[in-house]
C-alpha cells in the first residue's frame, strides 16, 4: 500500500505542480500547522512565564525567565499526582479488558462464516455511533444498583466493555490479513484454538494490538463525562475531572491552569507523536475496509 | 431418542466449535452496556426517579415529555444544537477535504503536516475547552485579544457576547475534530484508482475537472460515513461547552447534552437547572437518541437507495 501511494504521488505530484503554485500549497500547509500546534505551544509558554509576564507580555512566547513555580505548586498543593496515577490505572485497566474480549470476538468473526455476519458487523458499527452521553443516566442507575458507583473497578469495567465493538472491528482487519493456512498448520500439530490465537496469530499482529491499546488508552485518559458521573469521591478522580475542579469561578491563575492542562496533554501527545504511523494506518484501515 | 440426542449433541458441538464462544462473551457484555441502557432509559423517562431516591420511583407516564416540550429552555437547547450541527458540519467537511487533498500531495514533510492536523485528536475535549478559554480570554492575558489589541483592531468579547460565544464554540469544535474527518477522507482518497486519474489527464482534464468529475463522485460513500460521524458527534457536544462557555452567556450556547447532564448530575448549578432529576434527564436522553436515530436511518436509507441505483 505504501509503495502504491508513493507511486501515485510520483505520478500526480509533478503534474499538479505545473497547474498550481507549489509554494502556495506549502504556505497553506504550514499555516494550518501553526493553527493546530500554536495553542499548545502558547500553553507551554504561559505555564513557564513569571506571573508579571502573563498580563504584561501575553504575546511573548519566550518567557523573560523560566519560572517553575506553577509546576511545583500544582504537584504540592493539588492532589494531581494522585489524579495522574488514577488516570493511568483506569486507562490501562480499561484498555486491557477491551483488548482481551476484542481479540476473542474478532477472531471468531474473522475465522468463521455465518448467516448475517455482515448485518451483525454493521449493527455493531451503528450501535457504537451513539455517543456515550446519551446513555449516562441509565448507566449511572445500573452501576449504582450493582454497587459499582464510586469504585475504581466500576469505571474500568465501563471503559473496557465500551471499547469492545470498536476493538473488534479494528482487530478483525488484522486477523483477516493473516492467511488461514497458519491456523490449519497449527491445528494439524494438535494446537487448540486458544493456543493458536495466543502463540501463532497474536505474535504476528503486535503492531495492531499496540495501536488498539494506545487508541483506547488515549480515549480513556481523555474521558471526562463517564468518570465525572461514576466517581464522586475526590480521591478517585482522574486528571480531567480533577483539573475541572481546579477551575474556579473565574480562571485567575492562568499559570496553574496551563500547567495542570499540560500534565494531562503531554503524556498522550508524546505517545501519539511517536506512534502516529501505526495510529493513522489503523484509523485509515478501519475506515477503508468497509 | 438416540437420534434426537445425537442431533442436540451435534448442535452443541457445532456451537462450541463455531464462532459464538469467541464472539458472545465480549458482545453480550457490550450490548448490556450499550443497547440495554437505551431500552432501560425509555422506561426511566416515564418515571419521576431522582438521584436521592433511586428505588422509590413512581410511574408518571409521559409527564416528563410533556414538561420538556413546554419548556422553552429545552426547546431553545434543541434548536441551538441543531443549528450547531447544520453550521459546523458542512464547514468541517469542506476544511477536512481540503486538508486531505493537501496532505495527499507529494509535499516534503507531509507526514509532519498530517501529524499536526490530527494533534487535537489526542487531547481531551475538556482540556481543549479549557485551553481555548485561556487563549480567548477577554482580559489582557488572553493571547488572541492581546494580539488584536496590538494590531489596533480592539478586543473581541468572546464569552460575554452571545454571537461571539457561539462563534467561539463552533470554531473550537471544528478545530478539535477536523483531523478525524481528514483521516477518514484521506483513507478514501488513497483508494482511488491511479489509472483512472491518469486516463483523465491524458484526455485533457485539468486538476479541477479531475477533482469534481472523478475524485468527488468516488468519495461519495466515504463522505456519507464521515458526515454521519460528524452529525452524531457534534449533536452530542457537551464537554467542550462545559469548559469553554458553560452554556452562556444568557444560555446562548446551551446544548441539549449540557442540559441533560446538568439536570441529572448538576454542573456547578448551571442557571436555573435542578440537579438530580434522573427521570427528566432520561426523557432528554430519549429525545437525543431519537434525533440520532433519525440521522442514522436517513443515512442507511440513502446508502440502500444508492445501492439499488447502481
Amino acid at each position: 500500500m505504501a509503495t502504491q501511494t508513493i507511486f501515485r504521488s510520483a505520478l500526480s505530484g509533478p503534474r499538479l505542480a505545473k497547474t498550481a503554485n507549489r509554494s502556495l500549497l506549502y504556505l497553506i500547509a504550514i499555516a494550518a500547522t501553526v493553527v493546530f500546534v500554536f495553542p499548545v505551544i502558547w500553553l507551554i509558554s504561559a505555564s513557564l512565564k513569571p506571573n508579571v509576564d502573563i498580563y504584561r507580555a501575553p504575546l511573548n512566547l519566550i518567557p523573560s525567565e523560566v519560572d517553575w513555580t506553577p509546576y511545583e505548586k500544582v504537584f504540592r498543593v493539588t492532589p494531581i499526582a494522585r489524579y495522574l496515577l488514577n488516570s493511568f490505572t483506569y486507562a490501562l485497566g480499561g484498555s486491557a479488558i477491551t483488548l482481551f474480549f476484542s481479540v476473542l470476538a474478532s477472531y471468531g468473526l474473522s475465522r468463521h462464516i455465518f448467516t448475517g455476519k455482515r448485518t451483525f458487523l454493521t449493527f455493531l458499527l451503528i450501535v457504537q455511533l451513539v455517543p456515550q452521553l446519551v446513555r449516562v443516566v441509565p448507566i449511572y442507575i445500573m452501576m449504582s444498583s450493582l454497587g459499582l458507583v464510586n469504585t475504581q473497578i466500576g469505571l474500568i469495567l465501563l471503559y473496557g466493555v465500551g471499547g469492545i465493538a470498536y476493538g473488534t472491528w479494528f482487530l478483525k482487519g488484522y486477523f483477516d490479513s493473516i492467511p488461514k493456512d497458519l491456523d490449519e498448520a497449527a491445528w494439524m500439530d494438535g494446537a487448540s484454538k486458544f493456543a493458536t490465537i495466543w502463540r501463532i496469530l497474536l505474535p504476528t499482529m503486535v503492531p495492531g494490538l499496540a495501536a488498539l491499546l494506545i487508541l483506547q488508552f488515549i480515549g480513556h485518559w481523555n474521558d471526562f463525562t463517564t468518570a465525572a458521573i461514576m466517581l464522586r469521591v475526590p480521591d478517585l478522580r482522574p486528571l480531567t475531572v480533577g483539573i475541572y475542579t481546579l477551575i474556579g469561578p473565574d480562571e485567575t491563575d492562568f499559570r496553574l491552569l496551563s500547567t495542570a492542562a499540560l500534565v494531562n496533554i503531554v503524556p498522550v501527545v508524546v505517545v501519539f507523536s511517536f506512534l502516529q504511523r501505526y495510529l493513522v494506518a489503523g484509523l485509515a484501515a478501519g475506515a477503508v475496509k468497509r | 431418542m438416540t437420534a434426537a440426542l445425537s442431533r442436540s449433541t451435534r448442535r452443541l458441538e457445532r456451537f462450541a466449535g463455531g464462532p459464538w464462544p469467541f464472539i458472545l462473551p465480549g458482545v453480550l457484555l457490550y450490548l448490556a452496556l450499550s443497547i440495554y441502557p437505551i431500552l432501560y432509559q425509555s422506561y426511566l423517562a416515564m418515571t419521576d426517579m431522582q438521584v436521592t431516591s433511586l428505588s422509590s420511583a413512581q410511574w408518571v407516564g409521559l409527564e416528563n415529555f410533556a414538561f420538556l416540550f413546554s419548556d422553552s429552555r429545552f426547546l431553545d437547547a434543541i434548536q441551538f444544537t441543531l443549528l450547531f450541527v447544520l453550521i459546523t458540519v458542512p464547514v468541517q467537511y469542506t476544511i477536512a477535504f481540503a486538508l486531505a487533498l493537501l496532505v495527499d500531495q507529494k509535499l516534503r514533510g507531509r507526514i509532519v503536516f498530517r501529524l499536526t492536523y490530527i494533534l487535537p485528536l489526542a487531547i481531551s475535549s475538556l482540556i481543549i475547552g479549557l485551553m481555548w478559554r485561556l487563549l480567548m480570554h477577554e482580559s489582557a492575558a488572553g493571547f488572541i485579544n492581546a494580539l488584536l489589541e496590538q494590531l489596533g483592531i480592539g478586543t473581541i468579547p468572546f464569552f460575554s457576547n452571545p454571537n461571539w460565544a457561539r462563534f467561539a464554540i463552533f470554531f473550537v469544535n471544528i478545530w478539535s475534530s477536523v483531523g478525524s474527518t481528514m483521516v477518514f477522507l484521506l483513507g478514501g482518497l488513497q483508494t482511488i484508482d491511479v489509472e483512472q486519474l491518469e486516463a483523465a489527464t491524458v484526455d485533457g482534464a485539468n486538476a479541477w475537472q479531475r477533482f469534481f468529475l472523478i475524485k468527488l463522485p468516488l468519495m461519495r460513500q466515504i463522505s456519507g460515513l464521515a458526515l454521519i460521524f460528524m452529525f452524531v458527534g457534534t449533536f452530542g457536544i457537551f464537554e467542550k461547552i462545559l469548559a469553554l462557555t458553560f452554556g452562556g452567556p444568557a444560555n446562548a450556547t446551551f446544548t441539549i447534552g449540557f442540559y441533560m447532564f446538568a439536570t441529572a448530575f448538576g454542573a456547578r448549578g448551571a442557571w436555573g437547572t435542578t440537579a438530580g432529576l434522573l427521570g427528566r434527564a432520561a426523557a432528554m436522553g430519549v429525545v437525543m437518541f431519537g434525533v440520532i436515530l433519525i440521522f442514522v436511518l436517513l443515512y442507511l436509507w440513502l446508502v440502500m437507495f444508492e445501492r439499488e441505483e447502481a
